[in-house]
């Protein structure tokens, strides 16, 4: 301060730094006030009979009944209708990918319809099917998510599956 | 009046679906859902229905299914009676906290300098003044 110069009790620069802070907080809660929708996905997860992440079943037996847990999750910002698909896949070629899903044939499926971020867990009992060809085989238990699509009126993959690989015995 | 007038839609729309698991019955309340959604109707209540109903299809239990679909048809037409005043009231809500945000700025550049003063002045209303020497 410059020598006759008048005190101010409020130093200006204080109160300038104050001012700032709260024209930029006021104008990031604007901004989250009006934000559109983040990220749209859905999501599945494949859990023990626990439900819980871990002990999966290393082995299986010809028409065998494993109790597993099905994790599904909506982030799309919307109710949705899912569909749980039970296959299995023989082998690596025979599993899902993001674009498309297995080519093995259904054998079990679980239907529900869950709010925006809303998850279910629910048990899937899965029965490994009668074909004395997988004996001591490694095959797939593989659980693919589908959602229905209102646009076209029809159930439609969404990308995102789990699987466990088990050793088919006697 | 209006709880008949429902009563009534459903009862002409429920009839048509012949098979309550059919894509075209899916279709008819997901998007129903969706349309109450985007409005900001909590649909809480409607997707718990949908899922009862889904499920029953899921097992294949028809008679739990028919009475499920109808749930979720009833539940859907009572929602969407508040479709126009959950989008009204979202964008009230929606005006008035940025006008809240507006205003904080404001509101400090014109109180802060006040409210510091009266707060200064007050904790040294008790000073004695001495000159120096």
């Amino acid at each position: 301060m410059v020598c006759g110069e008048e005190k101010v009790i409020l130093d200006e620069e204080v109160f300038a730094v104050i001012l700032a802070l709260a024209i930029v907080a006021s104008s990031i809660g604007i901004a989250l006030t009006w934000r559109p929708f983040g990220e749209r996905f859905v999501a599945i997860g494949l859990l023990d009979e626990s439900c819980k992440i871990g002990v999966y079943p290393k082995t299986a037996a010809l028409n065998q009944s494993l109790k597993l847990c099905i994790y599904v999750y909506n982030h799309m910002g919307k109710p949705i209708a899912y569909q749980v698909m039970y296959k299995v896949a023989l082998n690596t070629s025979q599993l899902p990918t993001t674009s498309a899903p297995s080519v093995a044939k259904p054998l079990g499926k679980w239907l529900g319809a869950l709010d925006n971020d809303r998850d279910e867990q629910f048990f899937a009992f899965v029965r490994i099917p009668w074909d004395r060809g997988l004996l001591g085989r490694n095959i797939s238990l593989v659980f693919e998510l589908w959602v229905f699509n209102t646009t076209t009126g029809s159930w439609m993959y969404s990308g995102v599956w789990g699987h466990i690989w088990v050793e088919v015995v006697g | 009046m209006k709880f008949i007038a429902v009563l009534l839609i459903v009862a002409m729309i429920v009839p048509q679906v012949a098979d309550p698991c059919s894509p075209d019955a899916i279709s008819k309340v997901v998007r129903g859902l969706e349309e109450l959604s985007q409005s900001y109707v909590n649909v809480t209540s409607a997707v718990r229905y949908a899922d009862e109903w889904l499920k029953a299809c899921g097992e294949g239990n028809y008679t739990e299914a028919v009475k499920a679909y109808t749930n979720v048809s009833e539940e859907v037409m009572r929602l969407s009676i508040f479709r126009d005043s959950s989008r009204l009231g979202m964008l009230l809500y929606k005006a008035l906290t940025t006008l809240v945000f507006v205003l904080i700025p404001i509101a400090i550049y014109l109180l802060l300098p006040r409210v510091y003063l009266y707060l200064w002045y007050s904790s040294k209303k008790r000073w004695f003044v001495v000159k120096r020497k």
